[in-house]
């Protein structure tokens, strides 16, 4: 399995000179597998490059959304495969109570936020609402799994007989507790995260700043690690980069969140272009 | 073990920081949390009991009439609340630590999430006279 960060920017796309490293783009995260089958975990801005990259004789592709909000979607409009008639998308994301997926998307991808309406683009689109499933996606599996942060959010874990990746990209476990309750299942996303050979999480804030947005459904880096430990991962992705947090700042509060969580497992900061090699 | 749906955590934690007694029970009847307050009121600590089968703590929280009669567990309005899925509310009487009986409200909300899967009820106790 492969995995490749295409964005990893929270809330907003973030190009400037001083997240260069980082990178600027909101989320977006492409796993291949041995066999061949390729996900896409979020369309943000980061879905745009991705779409050059991939291959032009795509005729598939399946993109699990966590959730609709912009930063996880604002890149589809401008995704190449959806322009291509000979390419189906199955677009995969959280079922709400009252309104259709198309409804939902529709509302972005329509005149006048965007020119053209969802039902016109060329590609083959086909939109599934999920929940707390667990389903296949060729010879991957898939497990979602409704998770702490405002609106309907799920968080994933992508599985192959060799690996398995859990993506929590917006989740604040720790809501309303000052520590982690001891029975994991009532910890929100600790099922997906698991054992994952890679957790890539949701480190939006410092400490500090957490403490001035609890409830916004984001976690603090270190937060985050803590999660990470509890759930025996074996490494560890910082993901939804705060944009106001440029390279250096999140060199220091990431170094900073380590010295003090001690992990027994390999953080890695969660840089776009970044690859990782899973057996 | 698979996280427990994320309406029920979430209601966990809500309740976690009440000053009103609160219990959450499964579809099943379980009862799966109680509060600190709920501890308070029935005396039992949830870190000592953990999860308690409908027969189990049917024994250790125990409702009255006004009488001081004991209300049989399927008679109590929250577990009508786990078989029609609706709203209910009801007076009854605990208890109290010099012997006497004191009146409460229960009041109970079925949880049916957005997928409409009944997940359980949410049960909140108040003594009138607070």
């Amino acid at each position: 399995m492969k995995v490749t960060l295409w964005g990893t920017r929270g809330s907003l796309p973030s190009a400037r000179a001083e997240t260069v490293l980082y990178g600027g783009n909101t989320s977006c995260v492409q796993i291949e597998s041995i066999a061949g089958n390729s996900i896409i975990l979020d369309a943000g801005s980061g879905i745009h490059p991705l779409g050059q990259f991939l291959d032009k004789k795509v005729e598939r592709v399946d993109i699990l959304l966590s959730h609709l909000h912009l930063d996880h979607i604002q890149g589809l409009g401008f995704f190449a495969p959806i322009w291509d008639k000979n390419v189906e998308i199955h677009i995969y994301a959280p079922a709400t109570f009252s309104e259709s997926l198309d409804t939902l998307l529709t509302r972005y991808l329509s005149p006048p936020l965007f020119p053209v309406f969802l039902s016109d683009v060329p590609g083959q689109l086909f939109l599934h609402k999920i929940g707390d499933d667990d389903f296949d996606i060729g010879n991957i599996k898939i497990k979602s799994r409704f998770i702490c942060h405002p609106g309907t959010t799920l968080g994933y874990r992508i599985s192959t007989p060799k690996a398995s990746v859990a993506y929590l990209s917006d989740h604040e476990p720790i809501l309303g507790a000052q520590e982690f309750i001891k029975s994991t299942d009532w910890i929100s996303g600790y099922s997906l995260a698991n054992e994952a050979d890679l957790l890539i999480h949701d480190s939006q804030y410092t400490s500090e700043e957490y403490q001035e947005h609890i409830g916004w459904g984001h976690s603090s880096i270190k937060d985050a690690l803590q999660f990470a430990k509890l759930a025996k991962v074996k490494a560890f992705v910082s993901f939804h980069h705060d944009p106001s947090h440029n390279d250096e700042a999140l060199d220091q509060i990431l170094a900073q969140a380590v010295l003090e969580v001690k992990p027994n497992f390999k953080v890695i900061a969660g840089k776009e272009g970044s690859t990782f090699q899973l057996s | 073990m698979d996280q427990k749906a994320i309406e029920l955590i979430l209601f966990r934690q809500i309740a976690s920081c009440l000053a009103i007694s609160t219990l959450i029970l499964d579809p099943q009847g379980k009862l799966i949390f109680f509060n600190e307050m709920a501890e308070k009121t029935f005396g039992v600590r949830f870190s000592e009991t953990g999860e308690l089968l409908s027969d189990k703590w049917s024994h250790v929280f125990i409702f009255m009439d006004k009488k001081g009669q004991r209300i049989e567990t399927k008679a109590l309005s929250l577990y009508k609340s786990i078989t029609t899925q609706r709203i209910s509310h009801e007076e009854i009487y605990l208890q109290s630590s010099n012997d006497s009986l004191a009146l409460f409200s229960l009041s109970t909300v079925p949880i049916v999430n957005i997928q409409n899967n009944f997940l359980g009820v949410i049960s909140f106790i108040q003594e009138f006279s607070t």
